[in-house]
C-alpha cells in the first residue's frame, strides 16, 4: 500500500486548499442579523459576477419549479428563502474550488458527484417525509458531504487507488477500511475541510457523523438522513466507488426514521427517484 | 432505434456495441447506459448510439436482469444486516413491479 496519510499530514495539505469566495463569509455574517433585507443579501451575492450568474440559473432549473420566473436574486431570496439561496451560494462555491480535480486510474470524479446529486435528493425527501431536519439543508448536506473524499483523492491518490482495491478485497466499506487502517474516516477529513471552508455546524458535524449519527448531538437527525440517503444512492446504482461494500445502517437510527417499515421504505424509494433524476440536471447546472 | 446522445437518458440499454473513431469498443451491446456512462460517451465525440426501444420486453427483462445481478453482487459483499436485507428485498422487488 502507498504510503499512508496522517491527520496531521492531511491537515497540512488542507491549509493549502484554497478557501472559499469572501462572498460566502460576508453572507453567513449578515444572515445572523434579523434586520438584514432580502435587497441587502442580493448585493452582497452580486459582488461575485460568477457565483451570482450560476445562482440565478439553479433557481431557474427545473429543480425549484420556477423555470425561467426568477430574474433577480433578491426574487429569488424572496421565493425560495434566504437558506436555500445561502446553500446555493455554498454549492456553487465548493464546485468552482474543486472544478481542477480530474479523474484517474480506479476513480471516477463524476461518478462521485452524481453519487452525491442523488444523495441529496434522497436526503431532502426524508426530511420532508420525516421532519427530522431542514430539507434545503438536508439537501445541501447530501450534495457535498463527499468532500472528505475528493480531499484524499486529490492529495493522496495512490493511497486512495490502493485503499479502493483493499476495501473491495476485503469486503469492507471504505469508510471502515479508512478506520482501520488510518484510525479516522473519510468524513473526519471532510469536517476538517468544512471546519477550514467556515460550513455552518450543522452541515460540518452531519458531514462528520454521517456513518455515526448517534454521536452528532444536535445534528442526529439530519446526520440519520443523510446515512440512510447515502445507502439508499448507492443502491439504486449511484455509488461513487461501484465494488466496495455498502455501509450498514444502525438498527436504531433506521426505525427512528420509519425506515423499519416496508412501506415506508418503499415510498421513499419511488419518490426519491424522479428527484435523484432532478438531482442530477441540478448537477450539470452546477458544472 | 439511432438516437442522439443527447436525447438518450440513463437507463437506456445499447442495442450494438458502441465505439469511438477508432473502432474501439467503449460500451458493449446489452450495456445499461448510466448517466457517467452517457457523459463519457460524451467526452469521447459519440452522437449517435444504437439503443433498444423502451416497448422491447425482452430488452427490458434483460436489463431488469442485468440490475438484479449489480443487486446480488453489491449486497453480497456488502454487511450482513436486517436493514441491508430489507433494502435488498424491496429493491428486488421494485424491479418486478
Amino acid at each position: 500500500m502507498a504510503e499512508k496519510p496522517t491527520i496531521e499530514s492531511l491537515t497540512d495539505k488542507i491549509r493549502n486548499i484554497p478557501t472559499l469566495p469572501a462572498v460566502l463569509g460576508e453572507l453567513s455574517r449578515r444572515l445572523e442579523d434579523p434586520k438584514t433585507s432580502s435587497d441587502e443579501l442580493a448585493q452582497v451575492i452580486q459582488k461575485d459576477q460568477s457565483i451570482s450568474s450560476k445562482v440565478l440559473k439553479l433557481v431557474n432549473s427545473p429543480f425549484y419549479g420556477y423555470a425561467g420566473k426568477i430574474h433577480s436574486i433578491s426574487q429569488g431570496i424572496m421565493i425560495l428563502g434566504f437558506n436555500a439561496v445561502k446553500n446555493l451560494v455554498l454549492s456553487t462555491s465548493v464546485f468552482e474550488a474543486f472544478r481542477g480535480v480530474k479523474s484517474g486510474d480506479g476513480f471516477r470524479i463524476e461518478d462521485l458527484w452524481i453519487h452525491s446529486a442523488a444523495t441529496s435528493a434522497c436526503a431532502k425527501v426524508l426530511a420532508e417525509t420525516t421532519r427530522k431536519a431542514d430539507p434545503d439543508e438536508a439537501f445541501v448536506t447530501g450534495l457535498l458531504h463527499d468532500i472528505g473524499k475528493v480531499v484524499l483523492w486529490s492529495t493522496e491518490p495512490e493511497f486512495f487507488k490502493a485503499a479502493v482495491t483493499l476495501s473491495m478485497n476485503r469486503h469492507l466499506p471504505f469508510g471502515d477500511l479508512l478506520q482501520q487502517i488510518l484510525g479516522f474516516r473519510d468524513e473526519d477529513v471532510g469536517a476538517l475541510l468544512a471546519e477550514k471552508w467556515k460550513f455552518p455546524p450543522s452541515l460540518r458535524e452531519a458531514i462528520r457523523w454521517r456513518e455515526r449519527p448517534g454521536q452528532a448531538g444536535d445534528q442526529q437527525g439530519l446526520a440519520s438522513i443523510l446515512q440512510a440517503a447515502n445507502l439508499l444512492s448507492c443502491a439504486t446504482g449511484f455509488h461513487d466507488l461501484p465494488s466496495t461494500p455498502l455501509g450498514a445502517p444502525n438498527t436504531e437510527e433506521w426505525k427512528a426514521l420509519g425506515l423499519s417499515e416496508d412501506q415506508a421504505l418503499r415510498n421513499w424509494i419511488e419518490s426519491s427517484r424522479p428527484r435523484m433524476d432532478m438531482a442530477k440536471s441540478f448537477l450539470e447546472m452546477l458544472n | 432505434m439511432l438516437v442522439a446522445l443527447s436525447q438518450i437518458e440513463s437507463g437506456a440499454v445499447a442495442r450494438a456495441s458502441i465505439l469511438d473513431s477508432r473502432d474501439q469498443v467503449l460500451a458493449p451491446a446489452g450495456t445499461v447506459l448510466s448517466d457517467g456512462m452517457i457523459q463519457t460517451l460524451k467526452a469521447r465525440g459519440v452522437n449517435l448510439v444504437d439503443i433498444v426501444s423502451v416497448e422491447d420486453p425482452a430488452a427490458l427483462e434483460d436489463a431488469r436482469a442485468k440490475e438484479q445481478v449489480r443487486l446480488a453482487e453489491l449486497f453480497g459483499i456488502s454487511p450482513k444486516t436486517p436493514e441491508l436485507f430489507q433494502l435488498q428485498r424491496i429493491l428486488m422487488e421494485s424491479l418486478h413491479g
